[in-house]
Formats: C-alpha cells, structure tokens, sequence
C-alpha cells in the first residue's frame, strides 16, 4: 500500500478539504483582509487534513499487513479468521464476519469432497477385493485344465497387475492410514516379487540375481513388495529382445539402507529421467511398449512419500536402469 | 495321503481348489455352505474336529461365519495346522491371522502352486514328516559295460549337503541339493528340465536355463568323482532320470 495512491483513490476527501480550504480563504480574504491568518488557516487545515489521511492510511496499512503475515504463515489459506482476533472498528467486524462465513461455506464442500473421495476409495478397495475372487476361481480353472491355457494365464496376471495397481491407487490418495511399519526382510520382498513374476520370467529364460538382502527395513511388507512389483513389471517390459537380466541387490551405508533393482533393459532417455516419476508420463519407450500407463512410478514415488522412503533412478539409454529405493535411518521409523 | 478342509464360500472357487487338490495328490473335504450357514460355532467346530483333517483352509469371510474367530476357536481345541485365505491382501489382515493362531495366510487370488508350497511346509513343520530326511539312500540297479545288472548304494545326506559312497564324500551347492532331492523324490521316473526349474523356483532358486544345465553336468561331475558313474541319465529332449 501506498500514501499517494491511497489518497489519490480517496479523492472525495481531498474534494471536500480543497473546497472548504477555499470558501475559509475566501471568507478571509472578504472580511478580515489579514494575509498572516489566511496562511496559518491554510497551514493548519492540511496539516490536519494529511495528518488524519495519514493515519487512517497506516491503520489499514497495518492490518492488511497482519492479514498478509497470517496468510503467509497458514497452510490451509481458508482457515484465515480462525487466526483472527476480534475485530474493533465496524469494519473489521463485518470482514470478519464475511471471512467467517466463506470459511464455513468452504469447509462443508471440503467435507462433502473428502467424504466423496473416501466413498469412492472404499468402494474401490471393496470392489477390488470382491474382483479378486473370481480371478481366484479363473486361475483355479486353468490350473486344473492346464493343457487348455490358451495363453489365458498371462492375460489373467496382466488383469490381476492391473487391479492391485487401482488398489495402491485408492490407497494412495487418501490420508487414513492403511499401513502397518513392521520390520520387513529385502529378500522376502525380492523373493515374492519375482515368484509373482515368475511365469514371464521362466518364459524369457530371466537370469535372476539376488544377492546381500539380509538386510531388515522398517516398513510395510505389502506396500514395499507392491512398489519392487511395480519396478519389475517395468524392467520386464522395457526388456531387450533377449538375454534379460534382473539383478535385485541390498547396501548398508551410514545413514541408510538402499534396496537397488538393477536391469539390462533397453534404458531411459537423459532428457526424460526426472519425469518418469510424473503421473501419466510414458516417454519414448512407453509409446513403443505401447501398455504403459504412466501410473507405477508415480504410484511408488507417492507411496515412498507416505511411507518415508525415497526412490531414485540411475539409466543409460540402451544400457539399462537401476532404480534405488532408499530407507533412510532415522529415529522415527526405527524402533529396536 | 493328507486330508484337507476346505471352508470356502465362493462356490466356483471352493469347487476347483477341491478339485486341484484332489489332483495333487491329497483327499479334499469341502464343506458345504448348508453344513456352516445357521449353524452354531460349537456346531461347526464340532464338524470340523470330527472330519479329522490334516490341515484346514479357511476363507476369512465366510457369510454369517467370522473366521478369525473361528480359526482362534478351532485353535483351541485342535492341534490341526489351519492356513487362512482371504482377498484382503495387507499387514493387518496378515497380522490378526496370524494372532489367531493361524500358521500361514495366503492372499486371493493364489498361485495355486503357491498354495501348495505352503500347504507342504505347513504339514511338514506340523508333522514332522519332512521331505528332508537326515539321510537318503539311494540304491540302483546298474547294468555296466558287460551287460550284469548289479546293485548299489550311496547315501545323500540332504541337510548336510553330500552325497557320501563307502569312504568318499562329496559337497553339494544349495541347487545341487534341490535337484537331487527332487530327482529322489521321483526315482526311477523321466523328470523334464521344466519340472526341475519349477521345483527350484518353488523353492526361491530362481536359476535360468544356463544355470540349470551347468548345475546339471556338475551334479553328475560330482557324483563320478566319488564312483557313482551313469546314475542320472540325460534323456534327451524329455530329461532326466534317476536310475
């Protein structure tokens, strides 16, 4: 806020104090003719009239800036006049009072959203676990008629992918806990991530390298196998046309344990590597493999977040990619 | 053979897992919604314990049925292992299984290859009767260069990892030692190279199709270096056979 600008917006002020001014000097001038008081007359009017204008500018000057302060400083900006105190002038109150009624009005279509949100996210989660019975059946089916595939089975683990991914989905986006930290073991994760896979892998003849995992992180033992699923899934399909190799590996350093899952796939291009965390970004090897959805990575960097993890990636075009999940040590996820 | 329970109230499934495992070798018993609906906890407890399992399946949501509750009931009253299944698939459901006595949990929809490995080492460590013996002799019968059939014998010791022939003895890798027990498990029969790799799989060796043929031709190395010549014939283009 600016004096001059402050004034020149209250123009009505200066109208009026400009026209009494003159009819005062005018008055003078007629009766009293005395050129020492028409002076201190004029010098006294504006001095009150810039000394009230003044004021009445830094008053406001002032409370706009505690308002800006106060925004500044919040997180939720539409909790504002709970940080109000009460209002003295009238004005103050009834802006206070506008203030008060936005919030209300903004926190009943905050709940009404979340409630939408967490209605769909249950019956996400409810549908995927009724959904999961008669792909248990399906695959129950073909078990017992294993010469009659019909490539069935495959399809059927692309259908299963896809439906934990719109589970993690459901999850991730919510802020109710649905995770459980638990000391978790590498090589069992590593190990029910590539028994998952293991029907493509056998298939592609994978070499399979799992090597130093005995090492114990705090985490969620479902949602970490989820994640390395992800990463796999990935890996496999980004593969070269032959000799695919899967190299899951562990590394204590000093303030971290680092869970590394290494391929020799076909890599990522430098300029597209910060993005493949993006949401719905597939890049130029995405739009070759043509099934890419853009969702895993997103999903697993989002799912570190909640869990305290980090995840990076390290690829040379045509060389391969190593991605890196890092479980940091800290007091709060360690409880021995 | 072992008798298996099967609660499950997913009429499709509960049908093919009976029909699975009875093609796996094991006696199913599924038990039909009109034996659990409207019945009595004591009821069902009292069903179950009469059918003399070896082991129980139990779907955890079982209509008018809480099978957490049950599995802790059935715990109480029988040492009969029990596995729960359920479309749950997180830490909690895992957790609260296992607190309720359950000795494993598997996650809808199963490999049912999986099920069955953990079927198996559920009944192993309950019963004791480990497909892993302290000792394993193996006798055959060899016909040698002039045509006499004469027997032998060498003994592999699974759990130690060598296969020892009257003085000498030989040390087995983890792989060596799957493959062999696989093959003595199937003596006498042609076993595919696919069987093998599945039954490494199975038990987290996750070797390609190098690997096993190196493990293979070391197997066989090793076996010749303590005087036990020809006993794993290579068929070719079916696999192989113990003798």
């Amino acid at each position: 806020m600016k004096y001059g600008r402050y004034l020149l917006e209250h123009k009505i002020w200066i109208v009026l104090f400009g026209g009494l001014l003159g009819s005062l000097e005018i008055f003078l001038l007629t009766f009293s003719g005395s050129g020492w008081l028409m002076l201190y007359t004029a010098a006294a009017a504006l001095f009150t009239f810039f000394l009230g204008t003044y004021f009445e500018y830094y008053r406001w000057k002032k409370y706009f800036e505690k308002l800006q302060g106060l925004m500044a400083g919040l997180d939720k900006k539409y909790l504002l006049c709970e940080l109000l105190e009460a209002g003295e002038t009238q004005e103050e109150k009834r802006l206070q009072e506008l203030f008060y009624e936005m919030e209300v009005s903004m926190n009943e279509r905050v709940a009404g959203y979340r409630r939408n949100s967490r209605e769909y996210k249950e019956y996400v989660e409810t549908w995927v676990h009724e959904i999961k019975i008669p792909i248990g059946a399906m695959k129950m089916i073909l078990a017992n008629h294993a010469q009659e595939d019909y490539g069935l089975s495959q399809e059927i683990r692309r259908v299963e992918g896809y439906v934990e991914q719109a589970l993690f989905y459901a999850k991730s986006n919510d802020v109710e806990k649905d995770y459980l930290i638990n000391p978790v073991s590498l090589e069992k994760v590593a190990q029910g991530v590539v028994q998952k896979n293991r029907r493509v892998l056998q298939e592609i003849n994978a070499h399979i390298n799992l090597h130093d995992l005995q090492l114990c992180v705090q985490s969620d033992s479902k949602w970490l196998e989820f994640m390395v699923g992800q990463v796999v899934e990935n890996s496999i399909k980004y593969r070269k046309q032959d000799d695919f190799t899967l190299e899951i590996y562990a590394e204590e350093t000093e303030n971290a344990i680092l869970l590394h899952i290494k391929d020799n796939g076909c890599g990522i291009k430098e300029s597209e590597q910060k993005k493949v965390f993006d949401k719905g970004f597939t890049g130029g090897n995405g739009r070759i493999a043509s099934n890419a959805t853009g969702i895993g990575l997103y999903l697993c960097r989002k799912l570190c977040k909640r869990l305290e993890h980090d995840i990076r990636i390290v690829s040379k075009e045509g060389a391969g990619t190593t991605v890196t999940f890092v479980f940091p040590n800290s007091s709060l996820t360690d409880m021995r | 053979m072992k008798k298996i329970g099967i609660l499950e109230d997913d009429e499709v499934l509960g049908r093919e897992l009976h029909y699975f495992l009875e093609s796996n070798g094991y006696e199913a018993r599924l038990i039909q919604p009109e034996e659990y609906v409207n019945r009595t906890m004591q009821e069902l407890l009292s069903l179950l314990i009469a059918e003399k399992l070896h082991l129980l399946l139990l779907d955890i949501g079982l209509p008018g049925v809480n099978g957490l509750h049950l599995c802790k009931e059935f715990r109480a009253r029988s040492e009969v292992p029990v596995i729960m299944i359920t479309s749950k698939n997180d830490e909690l459901t895992e957790l609260m299984s296992i607190n309720n006595g359950a000795d494993d949990f598997v996650a809808k929809p199963f490999n049912p290859q999986i099920l069955i490995a953990h079927m198996e080492s559920v009944l192993r460590r309950a019963y004791k009767t480990s497909g892993v013996g302290e000792e394993v002799r193996i006798t055959q019968e060899i016909t040698d260069s002039k045509g006499e059939v004469r027997r032998r014998e060498f003994v592999f010791e699974p759990l130690r990892g060598r296969i020892v022939n009257g003085e000498s003895t030989v040390e087995l890798s983890k792989n060596e030692i799957q493959i062999l027990q696989f093959l003595v498990k199937r003596q006498g029969e042609i076993v595919s190279r696919d069987e093998i790799m599945n039954a490494l799989w199975d038990n987290c060796m996750f070797v390609d199709d190098n690997t096993l043929t190196v493990n293979m031709t070391r197997l066989k190395g090793k076996l010749e270096e303590i005087g036990i010549s020809g006993a794993i014939v290579t068929k070719r283009g079916m696999g192989y056979q113990l003798l």
